[in-house]
């Protein structure tokens, strides 16, 4: 009974969704990403560390697609293999702020008084640092590398769905039949995994979307500044910090991983705003 | 506000603990990496004491306008900061102004031509405002204006129009944001009665859109370009970087390379105040826009200060 009305409620939702055709557009781009990431060893014509320094600047060719950077490395590889370092950050950063986020917010937003109390201080020191300056610093403090940008974007972006999952949380607790669930005896982890965490989930789920996007563009921006990807490592946003110093003569250079990083961080937007309405409809205006 | 400060200099301290790196390696020349000589500069540095001394130092220091000198330099972080900050902020500012300004008239436009062609173009370009990276952004404008039609300076701010493309980088996130915002807002408050009377009484369409229903859209807009400063002070470090201008955040980012523990606290320390101030002006302007809140809070004053009668009353 319960497994046939969830999968009455995942069909209702995709059928409000495929009728989206710019979240559907979204989602067709994110599994080209996910497959060209995925295959990223068999679909890129040369590999990213590659040179050729007779091809150095060379322009579009048979040979090479979108031409070639100073050394004579291959444009269309790096950026396949880009995709896999600047999804990798992005991904990463959202798991550890989800994980840190439902465990930090489901805790205080249960159990509530001096607990939560002292949490949500503490949430509101971090968040009182401009989101990219504190990743920053935490970047170049832990040392650069793609490890460690994960981390840094991940915990500053913890605190925001902290918060988040906390209200949801909070919206829930008091309603009835979890004051039903408690009546017949249920343990909190019961009460915790079995009736709230379903019901505060769909919010949740359209945040970690749209987060990706945003730990994507954090991500390319740390490596941007010299704090992420180091190279040789093909990276979208280390990619557009070398080309930057030819930008007079070869524009073409940061144009590519550019264009392929906002077409990613919008299939995860316009995904996250198809969803947001199909889980919701009541925001929906 | 003052707690909050105290917990981010505790914070940077403790992150700076924790981490690996020496400052006294960044100072000494790599052929003087001796025991005697690293031991020396600590000391010079008062690094030696333990963490929680250094910390009330620090603040003691602090409190009266001193944030120390840089390990590097030796000059004063303060005057730096001083020197510096107005980069930061001139450019922080004109950039919440340029996506007010364009966001909202977009937004409302979007608004009233809902579902047309108008909406949608609209709200597919703030979507591809908000996905697209400032740095990139940055580096786009900057070539085409600055080097294609070489209409205004890549680097510096020697004049007036040095400050345009860095401010115009910064604004796109927001503008995007506060496009959504008003849009949905303004959606809202086109349905209600009032809107129906104010039309029915022949009121001139702009004053019913400007002047009736977007007044009270205005509650949540003020929110999203509240939440939206950090973005642009963020924004802002990215900027100066590209556009090479002296401000703030070269000054930290150079400050975090050499391990430069004053610099690097000084500058987010002011950051962070900053950002605390201005969400205080929020609250405010809160209050100056929608009357209701006002009343609310008189309300609330007045309440604590009646309770506090009655209880010195009950206590005489």
């Amino acid at each position: 009974m319960s497994r046939g009305k969830k999968q009455l409620r995942i069909y209702e939702v995709w059928r409000q969704l495929r009728k989206n055709k710019f979240a559907m557009a979204g989602m067709v781009i994110i599994i080209l990403l996910a497959l060209v990431t995925i295959f990223a060893d068999q679909l890129a014509p040369y590999h990213f560390e590659t040179a050729d320094f007779s091809a150095s600047f060379a322009r579009p060719s048979a040979e090479h697609p979108l031409g070639c950077d100073k050394l004579g490395r291959d444009t269309l590889s790096r950026v396949i293999y880009g995709a896999r370092t600047s999804l990798q950050i992005g991904l990463g950063a959202t798991v550890i702020a989800t994980v840190v986020g439902v465990v930090l917010g489901a805790f205080c937003g249960y159990y509530g008084g001096w607990i939560d109390t002292i949490f949500m201080r503490f949430l509101d020191i971090f968040q009182s640092i401009p989101n990219l300056l504190f990743s920053i610093v935490l970047a170049a403090s832990l040392g650069v590398g793609v490890k460690n940008a994960i981390i840094a974007v991940g915990i500053t972006s913890a605190p925001l769905f902290a918060r988040m999952i906390r209200g949801s949380i909070m919206q829930i607790r008091g309603s009835e039949y979890i004051e039903a669930a408690r009546s017949i005896n249920a343990r909190d982890p019961r009460v915790i995994i079995k009736h709230i965490i379903p019901n505060a989930i769909s919010p949740v789920i359209v945040q970690i979307t749209m987060k990706i996007g945003s730990a994507i563009i954090y991500g390319a921006t740390l490596s941007f500044i010299g704090l992420g990807a180091q190279p040789p490592t093909a990276e979208w946003g280390a990619m557009i910090s070398e080309a930057r110093n030819y930008i007079r003569n070869y524009p073409a250079l940061i144009m590519y991983p550019g264009a392929a990083l906002m077409i990613c961080v919008l299939a995860f937007n316009l995904f996250g705003d198809g969803l947001r309405d199909a889980l919701d409809p009541r925001l929906k205006n | 506000m003052i707690p909050t400060l105290l917990c981010v200099v505790l914070l940077i301290f403790v992150l700076f603990e924790i981490t690996p790196g020496d400052p006294a390696l960044t100072i000494l020349p790599s052929d003087s990496w001796t025991e005697e000589n690293i031991a020396r500069v600590h000391k010079e540095l008062g690094l030696d004491d333990p963490i929680l001394v250094r910390y009330v130092r620090y603040l003691g220091n602090a409190v009266q306008g001193d944030l120390g000198t840089s390990y590097l330099t030796k000059t004063s972080v303060t005057n730096e900061i001083a020197q510096k900050f107005p980069y930061t902020m001139k450019i922080t500012f004109i950039s919440v102004i340029m996506a007010i300004v364009a966001g909202i008239p977009f937004g409302v436009i979007a608004a009233k031509h809902q579902y047309t062609l108008t909406d949608n173009i609209s709200v597919f370009i703030s979507l591809l405002f908000v996905s697209m990276p400032n740095f990139w952004f940055a580096l786009l404008l900057a070539r085409f204006f600055g080097v294609q039609l070489g209409w205004l300076p890549t680097t510096g701010v020697e004049t007036w129009t040095g400050y345009i493309l860095p401010s115009a980088t910064v604004a796109i996130t927001s503008l995007a944001a506060i496009t959504r915002q008003t849009r949905s807002s303004m959606l809202e408050q086109i349905r209600q009665d009032y809107v129906v009377t104010a039309r029915a009484k022949g009121q001139i369409e702009g004053k019913v859109i400007y002047g009736h229903a977007l007044k009270n859209a205005l509650i949540p807009i003020i929110t999203v370009v509240g939440t939206n400063i950090a973005n642009h002070l963020g924004g802002t470090l990215v900027a100066e970087t590209i556009f090479s201008i002296p401000g703030l955040a070269k000054y930290m980012i150079t400050g975090l390379n050499g391990r430069d523990y004053p610099v690097v606290l000084g500058s987010v320390l002011f950051i962070s105040a900053v950002f605390c101030i201005v969400m205080m002006v929020v609250d405010i302007i809160y209050a100056v826009v929608d009357p209701r809140i006002r009343i609310q809070m008189m309300k609330k004053n007045n309440s604590g200060r009646k309770t506090k009668a009655r209880k010195e009353a009950a206590a005489a």
